[in-house]
């Protein structure tokens, strides 16, 4: 059963130690995400979405962030868990050093064994691409420095085959066996030491030279996949060049173009235009089936969630306090939070003239309420609700709720 | 491009006419600018004659106009101090100013670049404190200062280090210093001689490092700042989510953008050290541009007073337009027009 979930996220804990305090950012939050499903992250900003987020990719900063607790468990593609076995003092503790099967505690990996993951197995896209795209690069560079980066075995292989070819179209290459050895040799290991310091001597390292051309290559083709017109010539735009929608565009090729496992989308359309949004979103759902990549949507936009997400989980104050399917969520809503939610979509066929919201503000996480998070806001609250925290439990198969109202506790 | 670097030349014109007329008036102001022609063997005739050939009696606004015509003709008057005419005092003592800025600013530029970059890396480690303390202490110790106890420390004491001039005695005496471009490293270089080259890097050592003292300070802290708001960015983010090493996230990504606003401390710095470092030059007896103002400053030799502001006036508007084109080359955003 568990083999289908691409990532499972279990007992997480993340506090940041700042001046005011220790803000409990994430408290204990346990989500999963099934191979090939697009799974919404819905709630306010500051509740922790882009925390729970950044965790997977490993990218909270310490400090002032700190991981007290819990396990992100990610099913790693073979070839990536190969080279992290093979990595010398990969794994933090003693334990886990050897990963059981196809799973990764991605909080056990060190720094360098991290970077294997990142951008390989898991990308990330961001909600302002005008700011997450470097502006002294052009987007050629920007796409194909990730593909150098993480598929420079690929890229030797064609390299060694186009070597081959023009060989025996009997055409003259300078330095065919150097060339030929280096790329043998990247292709056998990548992350050959000798290659590396060779790629910084002048003259020497214009080895890369044909490399940097097939990755170039490669990052046309992104572009033409994330259906950009005329990519030729966005190849060697700057990032201030483009539209925000083509920022967009080029962000979501860097973050595919290495066909990661799980993509993580942080609001990709908040910044964006309305019509641009739905394209964009239209993009990530064709690519999404066209690479069979699992996608983490986080936004706080209920529409987005109906149209793309196939499950949604809702968080409130840096817990998870319900998961379901889409159908499920928006027809019947069990957390009292999530109504709220639900109720404060503004419906154009009623003619309602006060929108709804939920009374009170999001709480203070450096001193969050005692037991449930939600109870200062809860129309149903009861005195059991501010002594103990509700935990996430089954109301029925694929319905998750974290509430007292639910699942049989003893509340009176 | 071409077109902006012309319309910025063009705008060199008004810039030295401006610069003129000030220090023109200056030097009018201050005391009778035929003091310089004359000494007390002349006989009242013959200081007549100077006050005829050098018009010292028609009205100050003709004596201007004479003036500007010999600038535009290339006769920028006679340097007593120089005993030459100020072009060809220019032209002389050019080269050794060139060589030690050259020599500072590079030094500025790589110690101060990467002391920045590594604290802000650090930030509000040992390292970084110690490296804010040394930068604020280069900032505020006067030039003289240092350069009177370096001497002390490493010619008086050590005997390390020669106390001052581009090259030791002997070759001055033996008369075999080269001149080919004037930079006495290249020079050495060029014809081959080692010996040379050692002596008159020896030479450059104290001096450099007393002129750079100050711009490392500065450098050091203008990247560590610039780098510090680059890391909170947004695209440093997506830069460690490709999976990138923090070496080349610093080094590629953060500095390239960190390099904007430090590029402009640079140039101004160059410009200022170009435009001749007085006190450095004086305490190292060193034969540059300094030097030689401030000695035609002491004796009243007004030619080259105003034929050295007119220089270090073009020097300063070239090299604020090659920033400018730097800023184009560094920073995509910015267009020229």
């Amino acid at each position: 059963m568990n083999d289908e979930f691409i990532i499972e996220i279990e007992d997480l804990y993340i506090n940041f130690y700042t001046k005011g305090g220790v803000v409990k950012a994430i408290d204990g939050v346990n989500l999963s995400i099934i191979k090939g499903e697009t799974f919404g992250l819905v709630g306010e900003s500051g509740c922790g979405k882009s925390v729970t987020a950044n965790s997977i990719m490993g990218l909270i900063p310490t400090p002032p962030g700190k991981i007290e607790k819990g396990v992100i468990r990610f099913t790693t593609p073979k070839e990536i868990m190969d080279r992290v076995r093979s990595g010398k003092r990969t794994f933090k503790g003693s334990e886990a050093k050897d990963p059981k099967g196809d799973k990764i505690d991605i909080m056990k990996l060190n720094k360098k064994a991290i970077r294997l993951i990142r951008g390989r197995a898991i990308s990330m896209i961001f909600q302002e691409p005008m700011s997450a795209l470097n502006p002294v690069f052009t987007a050629g560079d920007q796409i194909s420095e990730i593909i150098l980066l993480h598929e420079k075995k690929e890229l030797a292989e064609a390299v060694l085959k186009k070597l081959e070819e023009r060989r025996n179209g009997k055409g003259v290459t300078l330095g065919y066996n150097f060339l030929k050895r280096t790329y043998t040799k990247m292709a056998a290991d990548p992350d050959n030491g000798t290659l590396a310091l060779m790629a910084k001597i002048p003259l020497l390292k214009s080895y890369r030279r044909p490399m940097v051309r097939e990755a170039n290559e490669k990052a046309l083709r992104m572009l033409r996949l994330v259906r950009i017109p005329d990519p030729q010539n966005v190849m060697k735009s700057f990032p201030h060049e483009l539209s925000g929608g083509m920022q967009q565009r080029v962000m979501i090729a860097i973050a595919l173009s290495c066909r990661p496992q799980l993509l993580i989308a942080d609001e990709p359309t908040t910044a964006l235009d309305v019509t641009i949004q739905a394209q964009i979103l239209k993009l990530i759902q064709e690519l999404q089936e066209e690479m069979g990549t699992s996608v983490l949507m986080i936004t706080h936009n209920l529409g987005i969630v109906a149209e793309v997400c196939d499950r949604v989980g809702v968080m409130y104050a840096g817990c998870l306090v319900e998961s379901a399917n889409t159908k499920t969520i928006f027809k019947e809503p069990l957390h009292p939070y999530t109504q709220g939610l639900m109720n404060s979509i503004p419906k154009v066929d009623l003619d309602i003239t006060r929108l709804e919201t939920i009374e009170g503000n999001v709480p203070n996480l450096i001193k969050p309420p005692s037991g449930c998070r939600f109870h200062t806001r809860c129309p149903y609250a009861m005195e059991h609700c501010k002594k103990e925290k509700p935990q996430l439990i089954e109301i029925e198969p694929g319905h998750s709720v974290a509430c007292h109202l639910y699942g049989g506790v003893d509340n009176g | 491009m071409a077109n902006y670097i012309i319309k910025r030349l063009l705008l060199l014109i008004p810039v030295l006419l401006g610069v003129s007329i000030i220090v023109f008036s200056l030097t009018r102001i201050t005391g009778n600018p035929a003091a310089g022609y004359i000494n007390e063997k002349m006989t009242p005739s013959q200081i007549e004659m100077v006050y005829e050939k050098y018009h010292f009696n028609d009205p100050v606004l003709d004596q201007y106009g004479y003036w500007l015509k010999g600038i535009v003709q290339l006769d920028w008057g006679w340097s007593k101090t120089a005993a030459m005419p100020v072009t060809d005092a220019i032209a002389y003592y050019f080269p050794a100013t060139l060589e030690l800025t050259l020599i500072s600013i590079s030094l500025a530029i790589f110690v101060g670049i990467y002391l920045g970059i590594a604290s802000s890396v650090r930030r509000n480690k040992p390292f970084d404190h110690a490296t804010r303390v040394i930068s604020l202490v280069g900032v505020s110790l006067p030039v003289f200062w240092l350069a009177l106890i370096l001497q002390f420390v490493f010619y008086y004491y050590f005997g390390l280090l020669p106390s001052g001039g581009r090259a030791s005695n002997t070759y001055y005496l033996a008369q075999t210093l080269p001149d080919i471009t004037g930079l006495l490293l290249v020079d050495s270089l060029l014809i081959g001689n080692l010996g040379l080259f050692k002596d008159v890097l020896w030479h450059l050592i104290m001096p450099a490092v007393t002129l750079s003292f100050g711009t490392i300070a500065i450098v050091t802290r203008i990247m560590r700042n610039s780098m510090l708001e680059v890391l909170s960015l947004d695209y440093i983010k997506t830069a460690r989510a490709k999976g990138l090493n923090e070496r080349s996230i610093i080094w590629k990504h953060a500095r390239k953008n960190a390099m904007i606003p430090t590029t402009t401390v640079i140039g101004l710095s160059f410009g200022g050290l170009l435009g001749g470092a007085v006190l450095t030059e004086s305490i190292f007896s060193w034969p540059g541009l300094g030097r030689w103002s401030a000695t035609s400053i002491k004796l009243f030799d007004y030619n080259s007073v105003l034929g050295f502001c007119l220089m270090v006036a073009v020097i300063y508007v070239v090299i604020n337009l090659a920033v400018d084109v730097m800023y184009a080359y560094l920073d995509p955003r910015v267009r020229l027009e």
